[in-house]
């Protein structure tokens, strides 16, 4: 939040000035200015790490109980009315549990791996708008920094794959880390197609340029990226819950099948950090996707944007998050070498065409200084076209080869046999 | 002043982390140490005010390079951890380093590293793009007016990604496209290699 | 700077110092039992057998190789994406010869079976 752009609220501006002047009072001219500053942001960032802390405390709680009716069965009901006090007891539990470590681990890296694998998943948050003037940094690489940021999680993976000196914790890391760093592709090309119209990777300019224009921003093309560009928005959520190695693609740490993977041998407070970091990037990923394909902050519709950019924004991010959690309750887990293929033979080719066509269409778009509704119809033909045709190929593809597309083929029962 | 500050830390950080490349005692650690020294080098891109380099440091060395280095040592070693890498030549190599260094300090002191417009504006002639005037680029975000030769203001690299981006499409086409042709090629290589 | 990349350096302490802090909080409240049987390598709960060494499979490497070379091609996308609007049309078919080369690059990769689990 910048006091100095006008957008940010009343009450944080008034707060701001209060803090300069009582430092100007106290502190000698030159160092008063950056003190204010150094201040005032850890003041911002541990405001935002409250709001996510809790709300990843309540995501929790929300996926156990979304699963669990998804299950047909309660969900977490015992600790606290309706269960929720269940995360405090989660979180009690994990700070008395005991910290076996295995004799022959790594020391430094055994034990900066949990430490280093949250810091990323919060960072992230730092980009992400929830208002008009309300986001931390606007940073003019604010998507490339989100994605940066969140590709830096694969290397504590690695170290508490190899630190616990256990085989399966090995393989199990490199699995996650072909996983994620895998499903990182489709899900960049599917927006490079939105960063097209947008015109720029600040975070707060891709909102703008989804409806009402916020300065310096322009508003092209006026309507949700998900509407013009459905398909990038199907191959990003699908690649983001890859990222985030949420079932159905959750076999880096699918309990029956390599134990626990990378965190097989961290128990208490060390897997509570693999956990927290989990929520918290899925959190952050629900916020990206709002921001590029929801509109962000902005209300569908001008009548209705007396209501506070900030509760648009969590109400779509809830979306999304109840989303993950359906895909989870509801969709059987892939085996890793349908996962792969799926990534890299399905989901990047269609990524690519669809990045060629977005711009196609877009450019052709602006050029003609189109209105959103014609915008909108000309890339709801061309994306109509595009699925007709992925889906054709797929079908002559499936025919050809006689079974699934991908992954390995199931072995086949000899003819006559008894 | 903070600046320097924050040089002197970020400066010390990567040649810390370096040094810990060379001694670390098992190759493992050595790696992770080189993360540490991208990291350091991404705030070093920071502070020049070139936030896309600095991100695209993160993202590359240390999201995908580290990461391929990371495996080739976890799948071509044991897991034991204590195998020193004992190396009986490192006087030699130390002093081999600091002549290296001594040499590139004094060519980086001598040379001068004043902003170059030229290096930056389209050549005549060439591709007329949409707002490559003097005011217009002035105006566009993260923009650095400085002085010429002649004492007037001009533009120097402007920190922004679309005058990157311009640029590519213009006046650095073909090595844009040779650069697709590189990567091609690496791919074709490293797979030929990896199969063997 | 227009950039406030300051915040981020603040916010960035801040985040690490919450693991640390959860860290610090846990080694206050737990037991602290040792014992040779809990700290040994755990292995579906039998003893480790054989050296701790994992079969070399060039899949993983295959496919981390493959992403450093899709991930620059995707560092050269972001400047010509944020351009883009400032471009001539022209300039979507020199991309596309920029996508059509590394495509090849791709569908080389799927002949060879380099994307491949097995």
């Amino acid at each position: 939040m910048n006091p100095q752009d006008g957008l940010s609220p009343p009450a944080a501006t008034a707060l701001r000035a209060a803090l300069d002047q009582a430092l100007a009072r106290v502190l000698p001219e030159q160092l008063a200015g950056p003190t204010a500053d150094v201040l005032w942001w850890a003041l911002l960032g541990t405001l935002i790490l409250a709001v996510i802390q809790v709300s990843m405390l309540y995501a929790t709680w929300l996926e156990r109980k979304a699963v669990g009716r998804i299950q047909n069965r309660l969900g977490a009901n015992r600790v606290g009315k309706f269960g929720l006090l269940q995360p405090i007891a989660d979180m009690v539990k994990m700070l008395t549990k005991e910290d076996i470590t295995p004799s022959g681990a790594h020391r430094w890296v055994y034990n900066l791996a949990p430490i280093l694998v949250v810091p990323p998943a919060i960072l992230v948050f730092a980009v992400i708008p929830v208002g008009a003037g309300l986001v931390a940094t606007d940073l003019s690489v604010g998507f490339l920094f989100f994605i940066a940021v969140s590709s830096t999680v694969v290397i504590p993976i690695v170290m508490a794959g190899w630190g616990s000196r256990n085989k399966y914790a090995l393989i199990g890391a490199m699995r996650a880390v072909a996983q994620i760093v895998s499903y990182e592709i489709p899900q960049v090309l599917s927006v490079i197609g939105v960063l097209l119209m947008a015109g720029t990777l600040s975070t707060q300019g891709i909102i703008s340029s989804q409806g009402v224009a916020v300065p310096p921003y322009g508003s092209f093309p006026g309507v949700w990226f998900v509407l013009v560009q459905p398909v990038a928005f199907v191959i990003f959520m699908l690649a983001t819950v890859a990222e985030i190695e949420r079932s159905p693609f959750d076999m880096p740490e699918a309990e029956s099948e390599i134990i626990a993977g990378y965190h097989t041998e961290y128990s208490g407070i060390k897997f509570g950090m693999f956990y927290l970091s989990l929520y918290f990037l899925t959190i952050a990923a629900a916020c990206l996707g709002t921001i590029l394909f929801l509109g962000g902050w902005q209300a569908p519709l001008a009548a209705l944007s007396f209501i506070p950019g900030w509760v648009w924004f969590s109400g779509k991010t809830l979306l999304l998050v109840l989303f993950f959690m359906w895909l989870r309750g509801t969709l059987p887990r892939l085996r890793v070498d349908q996962m792969m293929g799926f990534c890299w033979k399905i989901l990047v080719p269609l990524a690519l065409a669809n990045l060629m066509v977005a711009g196609l269409v877009g450019k052709l778009a602006k050029q003609a200084d189109a209105s959103p509704l014609f915008t909108l119809a000309g890339f709801t033909l061309a994306n109509l076209v595009l699925v007709a045709v992925a889906v054709w190929l797929l079908v002559a593809w499936r025919s050809r080869v006689g079974g699934p597309a991908v992954g390995l083929r199931p072995p086949t029962v000899a003819e006559g046999a008894a | 002043m903070i600046e320097q500050a924050f040089f002197l830390v970020l400066a010390g950080v990567t040649l810390g982390a370096a040094l810990g490349v060379v001694t670390a005692r098992s190759v493992f650690v050595s790696a992770l140490w080189l993360v540490l020294s991208f990291l350091g080098i991404a705030g070093l891109y920071v502070l020049l005010d070139t936030g896309f380099l600095a991100v695209i440091q993160v993202l590359i060395y240390v999201g995908a390079i580290s990461v391929l280095i990371l495996f080739a040592i976890m799948l071509t070693r044991n897991i034991m951890v204590g195998e020193r890498a004992t190396n009986n030549q490192w006087a030699m190599g130390l002093a081999l380093a600091l002549a290296l260094f001594g040499t590139l300090a004094a060519v980086g002191h001598q040379a001068d590293w004043r902003l170059n417009d030229a290096a930056v504006v389209p050549a005549a002639g060439g591709l007329v793009l949409t707002g490559d005037s003097l005011a217009e680029r002035a105006t566009v975000p993260g923009a650095l007016v400085i002085q010429d030769e002649a004492g007037a203001p001009t533009v120097a690299a402007s920190g922004n990604i679309a005058t990157l981006g311009r640029a590519f499409m213009s006046d650095y086409l073909l090595a844009f496209e040779v650069a697709a042709v590189i990567l091609l090629v690496a791919l074709l290589g490293a797979i030929v290699i990896a199969r063997e | 700077m227009t950039d406030n990349w300051g915040f981020v350096v603040v916010f960035g302490l801040i985040a690490l110092s919450i693991p640390i802090l959860a860290m610090i909080m846990a080694w206050l409240f737990r037991p602290h039992r040792p014992g040779p049987i809990k700290q040994s390598t755990y292995e579906c709960g039998l003893e480790t057998t054989g050296e701790t060494w994992i079969q070399f499979r060039v899949q993983y490497y295959l496919y981390a190789l493959v992403f450093v070379l899709f991930d620059v091609e995707t560092v050269f996308l972001y400047p010509w994406a944020v351009a883009y609007n400032q471009l001539p049309l022209f300039a979507l078919f020199e991309m596309f010869l920029f996508l059509a080369i590394l495509a090849l690059g791709l569908v080389y990769a799927w002949r060879k079976g380099a994307l491949e689990w097995s």
